[in-house]
């Protein structure tokens, strides 16, 4: 196993265009890192690349140590499982696992091993002599992965491999993939656009946005100390809400009310240079409660009234809009998750909701970075 | 909407009209290879019995044995050649990225609107020069020449119609550019390939001008052009030229009978949106 | 010649989809298969696509090309093929306008592509227009292989046929003695006045089913709600001919031209086995004469210019037909 390196490494296309710009991102030996990101984020470009099915336009790219930017795919000893899977249709799945191990010259009798152990781990054995088109999606996926497994290569490559599944057949190969990953203590540079996917899977996640690397750390860091805008509204489901906000001695005024600050935001707003003055601040819905949050600061409460309720068994999504301010603004949508005994949250009613100036996260309005974390290198 | 019966029995009565227009003549031929060979017209209806020895006779009199097996060698050799030529360049053109693609592409293209009258007297001369004039050479590489500027095209479709992630998995595999070819794309194109070889195959049996040009020694003779020469020999004896019509044109009917779909499929192949 | 026009069918093919794909090539080069690599291993991989191309070009540069270019060379010349030939320039050019045994084989050309293709295409376009969402017919494949057949047949055993056909003691003047119409019997290839339309009588026999193969895939092709939502405006057949089939079928008509008219241009075996030329120079067309110049008249500059210039003449048609069915797009 071994790590992967990208060091400062840009794609830029023909045309112009940039698809990564600057990516200085590690994988460490045996870790599964996952890169997510909406589309044209550059997250398969730069997986791509790993590859060596993208060429590198600047920087180095460097797996165990060494510099393959020049090397052949087939030089790199990685292996990678497609979104489509691309099983090769004439050949069994036997065929299929042991094709990369037959062009490597390994003898008959180990590839015949090596393939059936695979096909063990992966419940595929009374399928290895029959045809991609006789096997169902997730047959396929395993197959895929059976192909990459059986290579024991120095990284595995996986590029969005759970999108073509239904839901719940995603939920249980999620949770395949990471007791194999921990089995098999392999590197994983894993993309995906599915923000769930990356949090439940990732022991690190890596954002992408336009090329540009937003943040990196594991799960729980992203989602309570995001980097910036874009990170703090892109992970979590639902989004984090936000709100404009204007800085003033002792708290923030928003268009639900005035609310104080913790002490660390107090202090991070006085480090920096936008004391006074106009901020966006974001508030995830579960900060959003019916409960007075457990708190000595004078929390906001505020009416809300519900313009449509998500009942989602053990909790409510409850959207409404929060008064605009200035008046010809959009109202902005907003929803608070609510647990616990609700009662009937039929449109039009009127919710008493708090605030809870805990969960707060202040991001300066031009650069997006959050005041309370250090922006991302 | 659903089709009245009237409709539907003018649709058959049309086709049929138009089928029977079309197939006429050529049960004619049968009919009069079948025929009594002492008569002096052609005998289009199947009065007289049958007679299979107009098949024996114009067998042996037209030394047909010895015009198919010349067709027969020609037209392999030319479809297995430019087969394997339209493959590699096809998969080039395709899958690699080199300086001149294009202008390659485009000049390879062109050889599928040149007609061979444009080319076939400096061919002569060309063969003439080399020695090659009265060989099979003469007639496998110049029509190799231009069936493989449709070979190529067609290939080149192929390739393209491939997901690319299969190539790209083949790549990460370990596979080089003739493995991930040979292993992983020709065993999907089967029926490209089989549609191409059978197209260059009828070409180049139904060949008649390359032929007249290139050969007089009547040993390398190919079929259609002994079915003109025995023609001329044998004018009005209608029945021996019905049969030696009929072999001439049997093995590529046969095959077309067999490969039916292949062969409109690549003929139309630019007809119908894909 | 027959070989030769069947190739035409992806001719259409060719020039539509380049046109269509459009973009910057750079872009489309980069998105398929193995990537463009810098350095050497960049230049490794260009010089695999070379030894990949090399078979091809190859046999095409020298059995075509150079041909080609040859073929344009020796038609500046007057050249008998034995002693060395005298320039002429474009001489042999003019006197395809001036020499009236010339110019007649190029308007007995013309004639021929009205019965190729002009006759065919109309026939196929009014029974396109009879046959109505004809892919719910049964035996549909039957009536394509059979309909298809004259495309497949040698050239020379179709000549040979009609030539049967048409012979004096042949089937159609007997048909035409039983009908009552005896008096019409003819020699109909060896008459100064038949012999061409009988040529290309041969011609639309041989085009008629390919017409119909192609236009029948064709109305498959055409949504069955266009017909329906005619129907309901209240236009009655003909209407509906010109309103949905006729335009369905402007991409088929645009190839069945193409794959026609080169079939008419290029019927050098169908001339040669039936009538010579003749009688006289009845029959004579340009592709008959590329042969008689350089191999029985002995003027092989003439007979290279006659060639290039047919050449010229399908490529010339085929962009403009090609140019009709982009635009369609």
């Amino acid at each position: 196993m071994a790590g992967i390196v990208f060091d400062d490494v840009t794609k830029r296309y023909p045309d112009g265009t940039q698809a990564v710009s600057g990516l200085d991102l590690e994988v460490a030996d045996g870790e599964l890192l996952i890169l997510v990101g909406p589309s044209g984020c550059g997250k398969s470009t730069a997986l791509r690349m790993v590859a060596g099915l993208e060429e590198v336009s600047d920087g180095a790219l460097r797996i165990d140590g060494r510099v393959v930017n020049d090397l052949a795919p087939k030089d790199r000893d990685v292996a990678m499982v497609f979104q489509n899977y691309a099983l090769y249709p004439q050949m069994t799945v036997r065929q299929n696992m042991g094709f990369a191990l037959k062009l490597a010259k390994v003898s008959k009798a180990e590839v015949d091993a090596k393939v059936r152990e695979a096909a063990e781990v992966l419940d595929l054995t009374e399928h290895l002599d029959r045809r991609p088109g006789a096997l169902s999606g997730g047959q396929r996926q395993r197959v895929a992965m059976g192909r990459a497994i059986v290579r024991a290569p120095k990284a595995f490559l996986m590029d969005e491999p759970l999108s073509n599944l239904d839901a719940k057949l995603r939920v249980q190969m999620r949770a395949s993939i990471a007791h194999l990953q921990d089995r098999l203590g392999s590197t994983m540079l894993y993309v995906t656009h599915d923000q769930v996917e990356a949090m439940t899977l990732g022991d690190r996640v890596a954002v992408m946005r336009g090329g540009v690397l937003q943040q990196v750390g594991p799960p729980k860091v992203l989602y309570q100390r995001p980097a910036n805008v874009f990170v703090a509204g892109f992970i979590g489901s639902p989004p984090m809400n936000f709100l404009p906000g204007e800085l003033a001695d002792d708290g923030l005024a928003t268009p639900l009310g005035f609310t104080p600050l913790p002490d660390d935001l107090r202090q991070a707003v006085a480090a920096s240079t936008l004391a006074g003055r106009a901020v966006v601040a974001g508030i995830r819905p579960e900060h959003l409660t019916r409960q007075r949050p457990d708190t000595a600061l004078p929390a906001l409460r505020f009416a809300a009234t519900v313009d449509l309720a998500e009942e989602l068994g053990a909790e409510v999504l409850a959207h409404f809009s929060a008064p605009p301010a200035p008046a010809d603004l959009p109202d902005r949508a907003l929803v608070a998750r609510l647990t616990g005994a609700t009662g009937e949250l039929a449109r039009g009613t009127r919710l008493d909701l708090w605030l809870d100036p805990h969960g707060l996260e202040l991001f300066d309005p031009e650069t997006g970075y959050s005041l309370r974390t250090a922006a991302p290198a | 909407m659903r089709l009245t019966r009237n409709e539907v029995a003018m649709n058959y009565a049309v086709l049929g009209f138009f089928a029977l227009l079309t197939i006429f003549p050529l049960i004619g031929l049968v009919s009069s290879a079948l025929g009594d060979p002492s008569s002096s017209t052609p005998q289009f209806g199947f009065g007289d019995g049958i007679h299979l020895s107009n098949f024996s006779d114009a067998w042996k009199e037209g030394h047909f044995s010895t015009y198919l097996v010349s067709s027969v060698i020609v037209s392999t050799s030319a479809t297995v050649l430019c087969c394997f030529v339209s493959i590699l360049s096809g998969y080039a053109f395709a899958t690699m990225e080199f300086r001149g693609r294009t202008v390659l592409f485009a000049l390879l293209v062109m050889g599928i609107v040149v007609p061979s009258e444009a080319v076939v007297v400096p061919q002569y001369f060309e063969l003439r020069d080399l020695g090659l004039t009265d060989t099979y050479l003469s007639l496998i590489l110049p029509q190799t020449a231009g069936i493989l500027a449709f070979g190529t095209f067609w290939m080149r479709n192929f390739f393209r119609s491939v997901p690319r992630a299969l190539v790209d998995a083949a790549a990460v595999d370990g596979a080089n550019s003739w493995q991930t070819l040979w292993r992983v794309l020709m065993p999907i194109g089967k029926p490209a390939l089989l549609t191409m070889a059978t197209l260059a195959f009828m070409w180049t049996w139904n060949e008649f001008l390359l032929a007249l040009v290139m050969i007089t020694k009547e040993s390398v003779r190919t079929a259609p052009l002994g079915l003109s020469f025995f023609r001329g020999a044998h004018l009005t004896e209608y029945s021996l030229l019905s049969a030696a019509a009929l072999i001439v044109a049997a093995p590529v009917v046969a095959l077309y009978f067999f490969f039916q779909r292949h062969f409109i499929a690549g003929m139309l192949s630019g007809a119908l949106k894909e | 010649m027959q070989v030769a026009e069947q190739r035409d069918a992806v001719a259409g093919a060719a020039a539509a989809p380049t046109a269509r794909k459009g973009g910057p090539e750079a872009a489309e080069a980069e998105a398929y298969g193995i990537p463009r690599r810098r350095g050497r291993a960049g230049r490794r991989q260009q010089s695999i696509a070379y030894v990949y191309l090399l078979p091809a070009l190859a046999i095409y540069t020298l059995f075509l090309l150079v041909p080609l270019g040859h073929s344009a060379w020796i038609s500046l010349y007057r050249w008998d093929g034995l002693s060395p030939g005298t320039w002429v320039g474009l001489h042999n050019y003019a006197d395809a306008f001036t020499d009236p045994q010339l110019r007649a084989s190029f308007v007995h050309s013309l004639v021929l592509i009205v019965f190729y293709a002009i006759i065919p295409v109309g026939i196929g376009l009014l029974l396109a227009g009879v046959i109505v969402r004809a892919p719910r017919l049964r035996f549909l494949s039957a009536f394509r292989v059979v309909l298809f057949l004259p495309q497949v047949v040698a050239s020379v055993v179709v000549a040979t046929t009609w030539s049967m056909i048409m012979a004096p003691e042949g089937v159609l003047n007997d048909v035409l003695s039983a009908v009552g119409l005896g008096s019409l019997t003819n020699d109909w290839l060896g008459d100064f006045s038949t012999a061409l339309p009988a040529v290309g009588l041969i011609g639309t026999w041989t085009e008629i089913g390919l017409c119909l193969v192609l236009f029948l895939a064709g109305i498959g092709q055409i949504p069955r709600e266009l017909y329906e939502a005619a129907r309901l405006d209240g236009a009655g057949p003909v209407a509906e001919f010109f309103a949905v089939t006729l335009p369905g079928l402007r991409r088929q008509v645009v190839i069945a031209l193409a794959l026609t008219v080169t079939a008419a241009l290029r019927n050098f075996d169908v001339i040669f086995v039936t009538t010579r030329g003749g009688p006289g120079t009845a029959t004579t067309v340009p592709a008959f004469q590329v042969y008689h110049q350089a191999f029985e008249a002995n003027a092989v500059g003439s007979a290279s210019a006659i060639g290039i210039t047919l050449l010229v003449i399908i490529g010339v048609l085929v962009a403009a037909i090609n140019r009709l069915d982009v635009r369609d797009s």
